[in-house]
């Protein structure tokens, strides 16, 4: 299938999923107006991939700064499909990033740690410059 | 026209919407058998002209453009040689010819799509083929930010009507806050005209209930919610009354989760998946106890002499979305206050905002150390210094989320029964 990629606006992050590389990644912001018609399409396509995919090792890298609470409850969903791939025997690898001085974002991060037990999840402190 | 009753023809214009034909100006235009004599003669009368049609009968076939003939007639022999001839030599045989009928908007996006051409020459106007007139890039610019201006208005007039609404369903709140505590403030911004955060205030002779949420969305869709978050929460305050905020959390999530159908597994794909997260609590002030309920919201408590802010966290739970089930039931946690204590609720627009040197969220973290900074001050001196605070760290960044939080101060003395 296609890789997918979305160019980051103010308001959406990057989407750049690598399907031929398994690795995905998410930075920027998130607060679009409609999240679920932003992350629809995206889920659908991840869910297709995931879906063929058995036995791999799947990188996912998540850099956000902000999201909103539709944004919230849309990455719990994209990191639930996930984690649905980890259990059906795929080797999924989170890499969370945040500032390491953003408690808010490294929490949230701690959050899906704790929930999605399937995945390994490594915390990502970024230092500033 | 002429039918319309006399009393009624001047005072009722026909809406319509702007379209190409609008936009065309009568001009001067040469028929294809004149001479370029005639078309300088023509330039020279009218000195604004930038662009002269050409039309064979009846029909626009050019567009002649001033600087392009004045340049080229200006070199040597070309007015002995072109001076006579017909006027075609110098026009542009493919100028931008659109119907008189064409809305603003497809025009535009024409325009913009013929180049930089339509936009200084201009764009021929025609009604069934026949040449009508010719329009210009400025007008088209002029009419299109007026269009937009319109719509804009209409949008907003029709979103600050909304607000008067959503601010009459919380003014009741505010009036049932006075009443039950003096030493307490609020501070609700939506971030845009309306908003997806509310509070409701529940006055009773033995203390007072206290909900400060945000529902899912901000601006019109977050107003929509807060209506039937607060009205269910009203509800639920009728049949169980005030004192105890987990019956009311549970109570909201069936609610919502009704009313918009988001029921888990009885539709695979149920239309929306919305409801809020929220701080609650009964306080009763001659005892001091205050009971707590929280769906993703958390509690802060400064107690005089304490050193740091206690973080009451609210369960990870928010009300009424698709995965909340029905009948999850949240708990209270009771803190006992002490004389004097601050306590300080709000929605995650204040956490969350994005800020400082390396634009990243405000966290709890600065709002404890804000609580604790102006722990001497009254809860509106509080709340003002968290706004600045917030202000300060937001910056030029744009404000993400809408706004609301929440401070009083246990009394110090415990007052006597109430009559």
């Amino acid at each position: 299938m296609d890789n997918l990629y979305i160019p980051p606006t103010p308001s959406s992050p990057e989407v750049d999923f690598k399907f031929d590389e398994n690795t995905l990644s998410l930075r920027g912001e998130s607060y679009p107006e409609n999240a679920a018609a932003f992350y629809g399409d995206i889920l659908r396509q991840l869910q297709a991939y995931l879906g063929a995919r058995s036995d791999q090792k799947i990188q996912v890298s998540i850099a956000l700064a902000y999201f909103n609470s539709s944004s919230t409850k849309m990455l719990f969903n994209l990191v639930g499909l996930l984690s649905d791939a980890a259990e059906a025997g795929n080797q999924v690898v989170l890499n969370w990033f945040h500032d390491e001085e953003d408690d808010t974002i490294f929490e949230f991060g701690q959050e899906l740690k704790d929930d999605f037990t399937a995945i390994q999840f490594v915390n990502h402190a970024v230092k500033s410059a | 026209m002429s039918e319309l009753p006399a009393y009624l023809h001047d005072c009722r214009p026909r809406f319509r919407q702007p379209s190409a034909g609008d936009m065309c100006t009568e001009v001067p235009f040469m028929a294809v058998e004149e001479t370029n004599e005639k078309v300088m003669e023509i330039f020279s009368e009218h000195k604004d002209l930038i662009s002269l049609p050409v039309v064979e009968g009846g029909r626009p076939i050019g567009l002649i453009n001033r600087d392009i003939f004045m340049s080229e007639m200006s070199k040597p022999y070309r007015w002995e040689i072109y001076g006579r001839k017909n006027c075609i030599a110098f026009m542009d045989k493919a100028p931008l010819i659109v119907d008189a009928e064409m809305g603003i908007e497809e025009l535009t996006f024409k325009t913009v799509e013929y180049g930089e051409k339509a936009l200084s020459d201009g764009f021929i106007v025609a009604r069934e083929g026949a040449f009508v007139g010719v329009g210009h890039g400025l007008q088209l610019m002029r009419v299109v930010a007026e269009l937009q201006a319109a719509r804009n208005r209409q949008v907003m007039h029709s979103i600050e009507y909304a607000s008067v609404i959503q601010r009459s369903m919380l003014r009741a709140s505010r009036d049932a806050l006075v009443q039950a505590q003096a030493d307490a403030d609020l501070v609700w911004e939506p971030r845009d005209v309306v908003g997806g955060d509310f509070y409701q205030f529940t006055a009773m002779p033995d203390g007072w209930f206290a909900m400060v949420a945000d529902c899912t969305g901000h601006g019109v869709p977050g107003a929509f919610m807060t209506l039937i978050a607060s009205s269910t929460l009203g509800k639920a305050i009728e049949q169980y009354g005030p004192r105890d905020p987990a019956q009311l959390l549970s109570s909201v999530n069936r609610s919502i989760k009704q009313m918009l159908g988001q029921m888990d597994g009885q539709d695979d794909t149920p239309g929306s998946d919305d409801g809020m997260d929220a701080a609650c609590f009964w306080y009763q002030p001659a005892t001091r106890e205050l009971r707590f309920a929280g769906a993703n919201l958390s509690l802060f408590v400064l107690a005089p002499g304490e050193q740091a802010v206690q973080v009451v966290a609210g369960e990870r739970k928010g009300v009424g979305y698709v995965d909340s089930d029905f009948d999850h039931t949240w708990t209270n946690q009771t803190v006992a206050l002490a004389p004097g204590s601050l306590v300080f609720v709000t929605t995650d627009g204040l956490i969350d905002q994005v800020g400082g040197p390396k634009a990243i969220t405000f966290g709890k973290r600065r709002i404890q150390e804000v609580i604790v900074a102006q722990r001497e001050q009254t809860p509106a001196q509080l709340n003002a210094a968290m706004q600045q605070a917030l202000q300060d760290w937001q910056g030029s960044h744009q404000r993400r989320d809408d706004l609301t939080f929440f401070c009083f101060r246990a009394q110090v003395h415990t007052p006597g029964p109430t009559p």
